[in-house]
């Protein structure tokens, strides 16, 4: 008689890329990757592949860090231009 | 840098009189701006950073934006709440299937 159980194969739940990583306003790296080098906008949830809760806390530290005067506006930053590519996107 | 010191000692010493408790004052280095800030009616480029750790009764903020918006070497001021360091359990994304995603509500 076959026992009645879950799955035993399934994979883990896919992780997004901030999964364990704390987001502070603070560091401007991590934050300017988020954002277009050309006008600086932030990118919505279809490029950057993130969960929920990550892209709402992104959202707000980035919009924070613009208003304290951490990370530029309307482009990005030319120290974090070289930052390795986080999404797929064509511009 | 001793007028840098100064302003500091002048907003801890403020800070203290309201009745608020510092923990730790960090300084987050001296850099260029990000853009052109004018304050009291001069162009700003570079600024110094610093973050003070406070504990204080929510009173005493609308009193030290004012404190501080009369002070003319602080370029711009904020508060802050302390980030509770929680969330450690970010499961992941978790599928939707698409049954619920029609059903869902807007």
């Amino acid at each position: 008689q076959p026992i009645q159980m879950e799955n035993p194969y399934k994979d883990p739940p896919k992780k997004c890329v901030l999964c364990g990583i704390n987001v502070d306003y603070k560091n401007v790296q991590l934050l300017s990757q988020f954002v277009s080098p050309y006008t600086g906008s932030i990118y919505g949830r279809h490029i950057t592949g993130l969960c929920s809760k990550k892209q709402k806390e992104i959202t707000k530290a980035i919009k924070r860090a613009h208003v304290f005067g951490f990370m530029p506006v309307m482009f990005k930053n030319p120290q974090f231009l070289t930052d390795p590519k986080l999404h797929n996107i064509k511009y | 840098q001793p007028e840098t010191a100064a302003v500091l000692k002048r907003t801890v010493e403020a800070l203290m009189e309201r009745g608020a408790v510092v923990r730790n004052l960090e300084n987050l280095g001296e850099r260029s701006l990000p853009y052109k800030i004018s304050r009291h009616k001069e162009r700003h480029k570079r600024g110094g950073y610093f973050l003070i750790d406070l504990e204080a009764p929510p009173s005493i903020v609308s009193l030290m934006m004012d404190h501080l918006g009369r002070d003319i070497d602080v370029i711009r001021r904020a508060f802050v709440k302390h980030p509770v360091a929680k969330a450690e359990e970010c499961s992941g994304i978790i599928p939707v299937s698409p049954e619920e995603k029609l059903s869902a509500k807007k």
